[in-house]
């Protein structure tokens, strides 16, 4: 190769990676799949002083709640009894296969679920109110800013429906979790964008979700 | 193309040409070299172990850090590499863990070296299922290394939930070893511009930290590789490099490192004699970039 040539190919090359080097994905395939607001360019919080206090969640709502919760893993314990065994060193592909099998008989066990089966309408409110609590509170930017890192935006919710195998999930700030109920092991809370779900971590099934958690 | 443009490419060129050529001549060579210049003690009976994040891409620049990677353990037998999370990048079909995992590593695994995985934000739950990781199902756990008085604990950072640290006061309290050593993967401290340090993660993990004598922790998240100025007498590291790049990502003026490197994939290599802990970060050009001494803690401040 010419040395103007090789030059000019080692220039493109480093124009390339100084685009690369932007402090931002890695590359291009991932420009794509990793958009969503990062911490560094999250809007300011909002502060709503109305919203900011909690409403209190009635013992009668957390009770109907936590039965809810309950219900579900007595469902899902039913369905992994009635699928074969994993062997103890099972492989990825044993594990794959058990996992969607059993995220199917769960999606026709629930065929008719939507969305405040499991987060009733008090419990929604109770929700919002927790996360703009601890949003608002003195450490709320810091916590936001953790909330927002690699938080998967554009994610499309559906009941019942399988969280993208492709997408990160969202690190749940730890003043968040310890604020939310407690849930059984096998669900787990995750934010997507600013709504908060519920997650079935066995299926990779989205049980539930709450709308406008906080301001973006 | 005009004269004066071609005098701006090859002004550039040519200066880019021979830091380049340099960088692959030294590439070429120490690939093709017998060993890789470690300065490990290399002793016999001492704890001797890998450390790596962010690696599984199944891309060439993984598979090239991998093979830098059985060069070193050719040298240096570590029997356990821990991982820090992100082990494995987009999906995770069964054929994925073959060529993300299984393969690279092969003559690791081969050579029966076990590894010991902690999850990131990439990962899916059922990781702690796959056996090769050795999580034994949980999520979060702690072991005995299998030489010296140390013990590691595997944390899970995405999802840190209060029973999880709870467990990890108990568990800390409950830990007679000389070495306490955590790994999990979001940064405490990290002079990295895409993620930087998780200050909500440190209110939470560092005074456990400090009061139950850890000497060392390992994290990932951000792209690079980080040796951080020791903080309240705890040397951290951000290994998030082991396939993964962010290019030009640290802050040159922070006042945090120590050491860092964020122009090629890293891994890790660290052996532990009695109270003193010798590493090597080695590069994917096969280079030493990082190495030192750390002397264990020996403060223990019961709350």
């Amino acid at each position: 190769m010419r040395p103007t040539a090789r030059a000019g190919v080692v220039v493109a090359v480093v124009c390339a990676l100084t685009v690369a080097c932007d402090r931002g994905p890695d590359t291009p395939a991932e420009i794509a799949k990793e958009a969503p607001v990062t911490a560094k360019n999250a809007p300011e919080v909002v502060t709503h002083e109305a919203s900011a206090s909690i409403v209190a969640a009635d013992s009668s709502t957390t009770t109907e709640f936590e039965k809810r919760v309950k219900d579900y893993i007595s469902l899902q314990k039913q369905l992994v009894g009635s699928l074969k065994r994993l062997p103890d060193r099972a492989t990825p592909k044993e594990i794959d296969t058990n996992q969607r099998a059993l995220g199917a008989l769960m999606e026709k066990a629930r065929a008719d679920a939507h969305q405040g089966d499991i987060f009733i309408p008090g419990m929604q409110t109770y929700m919002r109110g927790v996360v703009r609590r601890v949003l608002t509170g003195p450490d709320g930017p810091k916590i936001k800013s953790s909330l927002m890192d690699e938080n998967p935006m554009q994610v499309k919710l559906t009941i019942n429906g399988r969280y993208p195998d492709n997408i990160p999930m969202a690190t749940m700030p730890p003043d968040v979790l310890s604020a939310l109920p407690p849930l059984p092991e096998d669900l787990e809370y995750r934010f997507v964008g600013n709504r908060l779900i519920l997650l079935d971590t066995r299926t990779h099934l989205i049980v539930d979700f709450v709308e406008n958690t906080f301001d973006l | 193309m005009s004269a004066r443009l071609l005098a701006i490419w090859l002004t550039i060129g040519v200066a880019t040409w021979t830091s380049f050529s340099a960088d692959t001549g030294n590439q070429s060579a120490s690939q093709k070299a017998a060993t890789i210049p470690l300065t490990m003690p290399n002793q016999s009976g001492s704890l001797k172990f890998g450390v790596l994040g962010d690696f599984g891409t199944g891309e060439p620049q993984q598979y090239e850090m991998a093979a830098q990677m059985a060069r070193v353990y050719q040298q240096f037998k570590f029997p356990l590499v821990i991982l820090v999370g992100d082990n494995l990048y987009g999906s995770e079909r069964p054929q994925d863990f073959e060529f993300k995992f299984e393969k690279p590593y092969k003559p690791l695994l081969d050579g029966g070296v076990v590894f010991k995985a902690s999850l990131g934000n990439h990962d899916a739950r059922e990781q702690r299922t796959y056996k090769p990781f050795n999580m034994n199902d949980e999520l979060y756990y702690s072991f005995k290394a299998p030489a010296e008085s140390v013990r590691f604990f595997a944390l899970e950072s995405t999802y840190p939930e209060p029973k999880q640290i709870l467990w990890l006061e108990k568990e800390l309290k409950s830990s007679n070893e000389d070495w306490k050593i955590v790994y999990f993967h979001h940064p405490l401290y990290s002079s990295a511009g895409r993620h930087g340090s998780d200050t909500q993660l440190r209110e939470k993990l560092e005074p456990l930290f400090v009061a139950y004598n850890v000497s060392v922790v390992f994290t990932g998240h951000d792209h690079v590789y980080e040796r951080i100025k020791p903080q309240k007498d705890i040397v951290y590291f951000v290994t998030g490099s082991g396939g993964k790049l962010s290019p030009g990502d640290l802050d040159r003026n922070s006042p945090l490192t120590a050491k860092g490197l964020d122009t090629e994939q890293v891994f890790l290599v660290a052996e532990i004699i009695k109270d003193e802990m010798t590493f090597n970060a080695v590069s994917r050009s096969g280079k030493v970039i990082d190495s030192g001494k750390i002397q264990r803690r020996h403060q223990n401040h019961q709350p």
